[in-house]
Formats: C-alpha cells, sequence, structure tokens
C-alpha cells in the first residue's frame, strides 16, 4: 500500500493548490503545537488567565507582545496560537465524527436497497434540509452555554448527510463488481463485506469528503463563538472576535481584530485546497494497469 | 476421472428469466427467457465444458450453481440434496464446496486486498486455521497456479500484476479451500490467446491432483475440446446437444453445433 | 510502389516513471490491396502503430524517429490540419469493441451519412442515404434495419456498422485493430467475412491488429510478429506459419487452440514483459527464451533474412 500511496503523493506534488494548501496547514499544525510554550515561558502569556500586570488594556504590538494585547492584558498571539489548537480539534473531531456517521450509514443504506435505504436516506434529507447554525442556536439558547464538545457533537449529527448520500451512490456501483460478488460465493456475511470489502473502497472518498467538512465544522463553531455560544472557557478564533466587537474595539484595534479573522479563512482555505489536490489523486483516470506479464 | 454413479451437481428443470426495466430509450420492458428447462448432470471428478454464445445462458447457469441468482422454476441437486432454496448456516457450508473463477481478472480482485488478503479471505471467512496454517495453505495455492516464489506475491497488489497473474490469484483463491466443485465463467476471454493455455493448464493440474470437478463456462470450442471431457453446446437457453468433447466435435448432431465448428477460424496449416 | 512504406518507426510515451519505448524500429510496405498482420500480446506497441499511422497518437506520446510514407507523403511531417484530410477518407480505422462509438440518440444510417458528409460537402444528403445502403449491403445488415437505433442492434450488427462507417469515404486503407475481439466465434466469422470481401471486391488495403494469430491468419498475407515494441519476425503467412524461425512466434503458434489438430508443446516461460524504459541491450526476449544462448543477453539480434519473403529478428537462426 505504501507505494500506491506514493504515487498518489507524486500525483499530489504536481498540483500547484495542493503544495500551497499542504504548506498553509503545516504553518497551523506548527501554531497549534507552538500553542504550549508561551505559557511555560512565562505565566502572563496564557490566553485565558495571563494577564500582563503591567498592561491592562488593550494595547499595540510590541516586543513583549508581538500582536498586542486584548483588552484585559492578555496576549494576543498566545490566543492566536491556541486558536489554532482549537480549530484543529473542533474541526478534525467533528468531521471525523460526521465522516464516520455518513460512511457507516451510506454503506448500509447502498448494500441494503430497498426499505431500508429509503429509511436511511429520507432521514438524511430531513436532516440535510435543517439549517445547522440555526438549529444549534436554538438549542444553545434552551440549554445554555454548551460545552465545546457538545458543539462538536451537534455540528458531527448535521452534517452526516451529505457524505452518506456520495458513499451511498459509491457502494450500489461497488455492490455489483465482480470482486463483491466473489465475496458472496466466498460465503461472507453481508457485514463482513460491507465493512471489510466495501469500505476500503469508499474509504478515499470518505476522507476528501472529510477535509470538506473540516472546513464547515470550523466556521460554524467560529460562528457560534462569535455569536456568543461559543464555549467561554476555550480561546477559539471566533471567542476572540466576539472579544474585539463585544469590547467595542472592532475599529480601534486591527491588531487584535485581523488576526483572528485571517486565521479562520486561512485555515479554511487551506483544507479546502488540500481536498481539492486530493480530488485529482483519488480520479480514477489517473489509476493505470500496467501490464507486465 | 469421471465417476457416472456420482452426480455432485444436478439440474431439473431449470427456467430463468430477466426482466429489463423500462428506460427512456429502451422502450417497453422486456423479459429475457435465459434458461428453458435446462437438466443436465455433471458427474464428479470430471470437467464439464458448456458452450454457447453470450445471451446463451451460459453464465446463468453458472450463477444458479454458485447460487449468485436464484431460478425460477426447477431443482438445483448438490450431491444428492436439494440446494434450490438454501439460506444461512446450510448455504454457508455450501459455499464452503462450491466456488467460482470470474471472467474478469480486472474486477475480480478486491484493488484494496493484498495477494494474501485476497487468497486467505475464504479461509478466514470459514475459520479455517490460525495465522500460520494459513499462511502455509495460501502458500500451497499459490504454488499451485505457479506464482513462485509464493512469498513474493503475499504483499503485492492487484494494480501491480498483469491479467494473466491476477486471474491465476483468482483460481488460488477459489482453490485454497479445497473446495469439491468449481465453476470456471469464461476464465481466459479477457486474456491473451497465449496466456489462455497457460491458464488451462493449471486448471487441468489442479483437476488432477485434487480431484475437483470443473463447470468450464466458454464461447470457444477449440478449448473446451482441449480441457473438457464432456461439452454441453447451449443455444438460446436450452441445450443442443451433451456429450464427449470429442464426439461432439467430430460428430455434431445439431445444426447450431455444427456452425459453431464452421466460424472456428481454421489453422490451415 | 508501396500504397504505405514505414521505416524505422519509434514511438514512446512520457510517463511519470520515465519515457516508455513502446515501438522500436519498425520498418514495413504494404501493397494496395493487400493486407498484413501485427500480433503480439498486450503492451507490445500493435495499438501504438496503428494510431500513429492515423495520428492518433495521444498527448504524453512522441514520435522519436522514423518515416511513414503513405501515397509517398510522410505522415509524421504534416500539419494537423492535413492529417485531418486524410484520416477517414485515406485512412480510416476500426477500434476494438468500437460499437460503443456509436451515438445511441440517433439512427444508426443517419451516423453513417452524417460521416460520409462531413467529409464531402458537396453531394446531397440523398445521395448520401443512397451510399449507406449500398454500404449496408456490403456489410451484410438487412435494409430493412437502416432506420433503427444502436440500442436494436446485436454485437455484431454494430460492428458491421462500425464497419460500413470506415468504409463510407472510399479510404484506401483500413487499419483495425481487435475488431473481433469482443464478439462470439460466430459473429467474428461473419465480421472477417466481410473484410474479406471488401477488400477483395474494393481492393482496400487493411492492416489487421489481433493478439488472436489465428484470426490474422484467417485474413492477412503478410504477417509481423510483435514482441516488447520490436518486429521479431515478418514475412509472407506461408512462410511464417510453416517455418516460424523466433522462438516467440513458434511460442504463439504452439499455444494456439484449434478444433483439428492437437496442440503439440509450449515451449516459452510465463514471464515479464521486458522493462520499456531501460530495455537491455541484448534481445529483449531472452528471458522468456527456451533456446537463448549466453550472447543473446549481451548483444541486440540482427535481423537473418530467411528467404526474400521472411526474415526473423533472432542470433540462433542462421
Amino acid at each position: 500500500m505504501v507505494d500506491r500511496f506514493l504515487e498518489g503523493w507524486s500525483v499530489y506534488k504536481e498540483s500547484l493548490i495542493g503544495k500551497i494548501g499542504l504548506t498553509l496547514l503545516v504553518i497551523f499544525a506548527l501554531m497549534a503545537l507552538c500553542s504550549f510554550f508561551p505559557p511555560m515561558i512565562d505565566p502572563m502569556y496564557h490566553p485565558m488567565t495571563g494577564v500582563d500586570p503591567q498592561i491592562s488594556h488593550s494595547a499595540s504590538p510590541s516586543w513583549r507582545h508581538w500582536l498586542g494585547t486584548d483588552f484585559i492584558g492578555r496576549d494576543i498571539l498566545c490566543q492566536l496560537l491556541a486558536g489554532a489548537r482549537i480549530a484543529f480539534m473542533v474541526g478534525i473531531s467533528a468531521a471525523f465524527m460526521s465522516i464516520l456517521l455518513g460512511t457507516t450509514v451510506g454503506m448500509i443504506a447502498g448494500y441494503s436497497g430497498k426499505i431500508v435505504d429509503t429509511l436511511l436516506m429520507r432521514l438524511a434529507d430531513m436532516i440535510m434540509v435543517m439549517p445547522t447554525l440555526l438549529v444549534v442556536l436554538i438549542l444553545s439558547s434552551l440549554f445554555g452555554q454548551l460545552n465545546i464538545w457538545t458543539i462538536v457533537l451537534l455540528i458531527a449529527l448535521f452534517r452526516w448527510p451529505g457524505v452518506s448520500r456520495v458513499i451511498r451512490a459509491q457502494t450500489l456501483s461497488l455492490k455489483e463488481r465482480p470482486f463483491i460478488e466473489a465475496a458472496k460465493v466466498t460465503g461472507a456475511s453481508h457485514f463482513r463485506i460491507i465493512f471489510r470489502h466495501i469500505m476500503p473502497n469508499v474509504l478515499p472518498l470518505s476522507l476528501l469528503y472529510m477535509t470538506f467538512r473540516v472546513t464547515s465544522a470550523i466556521i460554524i463553531e467560529a460562528a457560534l463563538a462569535f455569536l456568543g455560544f461559543g464555549d467561554p472557557s476555550t480561546v477559539s478564533w471566533g471567542m476572540m472576535l466576539q472579544w474585539v466587537w463585544k469590547t467595542g474595539h472592532m475599529f480601534q484595534a486591527p491588531y487584535w481584530l485581523l488576526p483572528p479573522g485571517i486565521c479562520i479563512s486561512l485555515l479554511t482555505l487551506s483544507f479546502y485546497m488540500l481536498g481539492r489536490a486530493m480530488e485529482e489523486v483519488l480520479d480514477p483516470r489517473l489509476r493505470k494497469e500496467v501490464a507486465q506479464e | 476421472m469421471k465417476d457416472p454413479n456420482n452426480v455432485i451437481i444436478k439440474l431439473e428443470n431449470i427456467s430463468k428469466t430477466f426482466r429489463t426495466r423500462a428506460s427512456l430509450f429502451k422502450g417497453d420492458p422486456k423479459e429475457v427467457i435465459a434458461l428453458k428447462q435446462i437438466s443436465l448432470n455433471i458427474y464428479r471428478g470430471e470437467i464439464f465444458g458448456l458452450v454457447g454464445e453470450s445471451g446463451s445462458g451460459k453464465t446463468t447457469t453458472g450463477r444458479l450453481i454458485v447460487k449468485l441468482e436464484e431460478p425460477d422454476e426447477g431443482k438445483l441437486l448438490f450431491d444428492g440434496n436439494d440446494i434450490t432454496k438454501i439460506k444461512g448456516k446450510a448455504l454457508k457450508i455450501f459455499r464452503r464446496k462450491v466456488q467460482m473463477i470470474f471472467q474478469d481478472p480486472y474486477q475480480s480482485l478486491n484493488p484494496y486486498f493484498s495477494v494474501y488478503d485476497s487468497v486467505s479471505e475464504p479461509l478466514v471467512v470459514h475459520s479455517v486455521g490460525n495465522s500460520k496454517t494459513r499462511k502455509d495453505m495460501v502458500r500451497e495455492s499459490l504454488n499451485s497456479v505457479g506464482l513462485t516464489p509464493p512469498d513474493d506475491f503475499f504483499y503485492r497488489y492487484p494494480h501491480q500484476m498483469s491479467g494473466g497473474q491476477r486471474q491465476r490469484i483468482a483460481i488460488a483463491r477459489a482453490m485454497v479451500l479445497k473446495p469439491e466443485f468449481v465453476v470456471a465463467d469464461e476464465p481466459t476471454s479477457m486474456l491473451d490467446a497465449s496466456i489462455a493455455i497457460h491458464i488451462f493448464n493449471i486448471l487441468s493440474r489442479i483437476q488432477k491432483k485434487l480431484n475437483v470437478t470443473f463447470l468450464f463456462i466458454t464461447h470457444s470450442l477449440a478449448a473446451a475440446r482441449y480441457l473438457c471431457d464432456r461439452i454441453a453446446v447451449i443455444y438460446n437457453g436450452e441445450l443442443a446437444e451433451i456429450g464427449p468433447a470429442e464426439n461432439i466435435i467430430q460428430n455434431p448432431s445439431h445444426p447450431y453445433t455444427r456452425a459453431l465448428i464452421d466460424a472456428h477460424p481454421r489453422f490451415r496449416f | 510502389m508501396a500504397l504505405l512504406t514505414v521505416k524505422n518507426l519509434s514511438v514512446g510515451y512520457h510517463t511519470r516513471k520515465g519515457f516508455l519505448k513502446s515501438v522500436q524500429g519498425i520498418s514495413f510496405a504494404l501493397d494496395q490491396g493487400k493486407s498484413l498482420g501485427f500480433v503480439g500480446e498486450s503492451g507490445c506497441g500493435k495499438t501504438t502503430i496503428g494510431m500513429a499511422l492515423m495520428g492518433l497518437l495521444p498527448d504524453n506520446a512522441s514520435v522519436t524517429n522514423g518515416e511513414i510514407l503513405f501515397e509517398d507523403q510522410d505522415l509524421l511531417k504534416m500539419s494537423k490540419k492535413e492529417i485531418q484530410q486524410i484520416r477517414w477518407k485515406k485512412i480510416a480505422m476500426i477500434f476494438q469493441a468500437a460499437m460503443n462509438a456509436l451515438n445511441p440518440v440517433h439512427r444508426v444510417s443517419d451516423q453513417i451519412a452524417e460521416a460520409i458528409l462531413a467529409h464531402d460537402a458537396d453531394i446531397s444528403k440523398k445521395t448520401a442515404m443512397k451510399q449507406v445502403e449500398s454500404l449496408f449491403q456490403l456489410v451484410g445488415i438487412p435494409p430493412d434495419r437502416m432506420n433503427d437505433y444502436p440500442h436494436h442492434y446485436s454485437g455484431g450488427m454494430k460492428q458491421r456498422a462500425i464497419i460500413a462507417m470506415a468504409l463510407a469515404c472510399h479510404p484506401s486503407l483500413i487499419i483495425a485493430d481487435e475488431p473481433t475481439t469482443a464478439l462470439d466465434v460466430i459473429v467474428q466469422d461473419q465480421i472477417l467475412s466481410a473484410i474479406k470481401d471488401f477488400r477483395n471486391k474494393l481492393k482496400i488495403s487493411v492492416i489487421f491488429i489481433s493478439h488472436d494469430i489465428a484470426v490474422v491468419a484467417d485474413v492477412c498475407d503478410t504477417i509481423g510478429i510483435m514482441f516488447a515494441g520490436q518486429l521479431v519476425e515478418y514475412g509472407r503467412i506461408e512462410d511464417v506459419f510453416y517455418s516460424p524461425m523466433h522462438p516467440y512466434t513458434q511460442s504463439l503458434l504452439s499455444s494456439y487452440l484449434t478444433l483439428n489438430k492437437d496442440v503439440v508443446q509450449l515451449n516459452a516461460y510465463l514471464g515479464k514483459t521486458p522493462d520499456l524504459i531501460n530495455p537491455t541491450t541484448g534481445c529483449l526476449f531472452c528471458e522468456r527464451c527456451t533456446v537463448a544462448e549466453a550472447t543473446c543477453s549481451l548483444r541486440a539480434p540482427e535481423w537473418v533474412k530467411i528467404s526474400p519473403t521472411h526474415k526473423a529478428l533472432c542470433s540462433r537462426c542462421k
């Protein structure tokens, strides 16, 4: 499998979009990793609780605080780094869960056909038409502040239908292929056929859709935080934007306003670029059969 | 070779009809009668050839025997037992004894399974052996199809191999459980003519060694002559003639068989 | 004067792993009204020759050497526009499973008439339709099926319609690449008869490409055996079949199944196709050859003239 991956990698490398996207992602990943260091250097650099004893208002960038401080003297750069960590966590967990759910449902629906298929797809349709953001807003206003992991779960629960349709279509076509019939003739159970034989063939598509799901998960979380429905104990970019807005610093502190916004845009863009470049790799037209008898 | 007292597969008045769905361009839904009241006996230990053109029903016959399809009418018997409607556990036991080699080597192996995965799959499904004994059984199977040294092939993937090699993997997979009956559905029609004979020789060798019974489905009378003891010629869902291979070719009685013989490219040299 | 003369043609493909030398130094000549067959296994380069002759090589292919002289003009030196004039009018091609190339939403007769009109703007639709009628007669499709849609046709009929389309503009050369491979024996026989028919009646030259040696033997006067991009044996059908010289030819002939002869002996190993990106300097067939000598792998073999009409590329045949 390694050489297949390497082959895919050599195709991926040719895509300019893919290279830019991957570079950006690596930068953000490094940011997320670095977020652990500043508080170790000096407690004043802690994103939530680190208050600079000397500054207690929003100050512009200086040598002590490369991006300046927020309204109570917390370092903005540290918050940005922590936000990167949160964005990755939220984005990837929510995407992963929705893909897990969507792929399983899609495979079962596609393989079973008839009633099970119809029921599952109608369920998917119903969920798909619901506006995710609105429903989560309503839920949080009903149940109070939501924990970050609850938000992740909710995003996953509302975003699985999209991928399930695609996986179902893929499963429908795979079901008729000779290697699946061969599995039936061998005596494999339906469960084994779905999860051992069909799943590896749909996983690349799932992974592709996961990259797209990450973008929507990050944006939803940011929107929720910005609107004040996020988890107040986590520092995310959306939370930072909320603080800028709420404390009336929108136009006075560009060093505070711009970084989180730019980061949200760039990170989602980089995942999108990754997905687009992966599409080229997964396109069956690139799957060459080399005759070598 | 053939044991006349031991009928391993028996088809009794099997009929099968396919209904196609109406589509925008194809007009009314049509009924295609694939098999019309077919009856035949296959004896244990023989290589039985089923020769016909596309649409004759030969592939459907093979698929019915391995239970990828159900007959609309008639009975299917394996070793004297009625297997027409078996399900569940009985079906699984049946599947251990009856296997199939598919026509298209480029599609009959899971692209995400290594050679070891594909060939050991029947062992895993039927819980045969443990990880060590399974490796030995896979080795034996790969050796029998000429893929030596077998360990070299364990971790290769289908896309790294040629059509002929892939088909041999498919044969190794079908044979790893040492089944009693194997349907070979046009195993060489997607391969070059020069590779075909190697595949036939492999099947012949395996037959002699394991005394497995083969149903060899083909559109080539010449291939059936080379490989088979008895041949049945099928045309439009009905059996035109059955008999020992050489007899059918030297003294065909049915006009369709004669037409098939005449149409074969003649080697004038 | 030969209709088609190919001199030292070499074609390769740019792949991710390097430059794949698909065809190496092929030379042959074809007279008007004669037929030539190329036989070899998958990957031997025979289809590439067909595509090169039609000017239909894909973007990643390049002709590294050689000339293709058709009616004394080098096709390789022509512009795209000039090739388009020749393609279909003078050289037509029948592909494998070309029956899938018929447009399902147009009647078969219309599609063939369209091909005629596209290459000859002067004639009227009515005249074109009359030509379609006579073409159908030539290939053996009943006139009452002319106006059907492709899905009403069987596989064999569709292939015959494709042949009619290829004949539509009265080409002097037809290249048939595995035209019967997807078809049953009886239908194959009918198609081969149709090809022999138009070859005889209309004196059209045919280049027949196949992996099946018996099919080629049925239709062609001359045969070229190809292996790993090279022509390894070339000559009149009778010469090559009665006295095959190259070990590969011998193995092809001995492994062919017939209804009247027994398969004598298998004399080739199942081996891999040689590496065409970095081919060895010696004989490319060495690894699979049962009579190879030590020198075979060191020195490239040269053409040995067995008779004026028969030659083989092998150091062992003298």
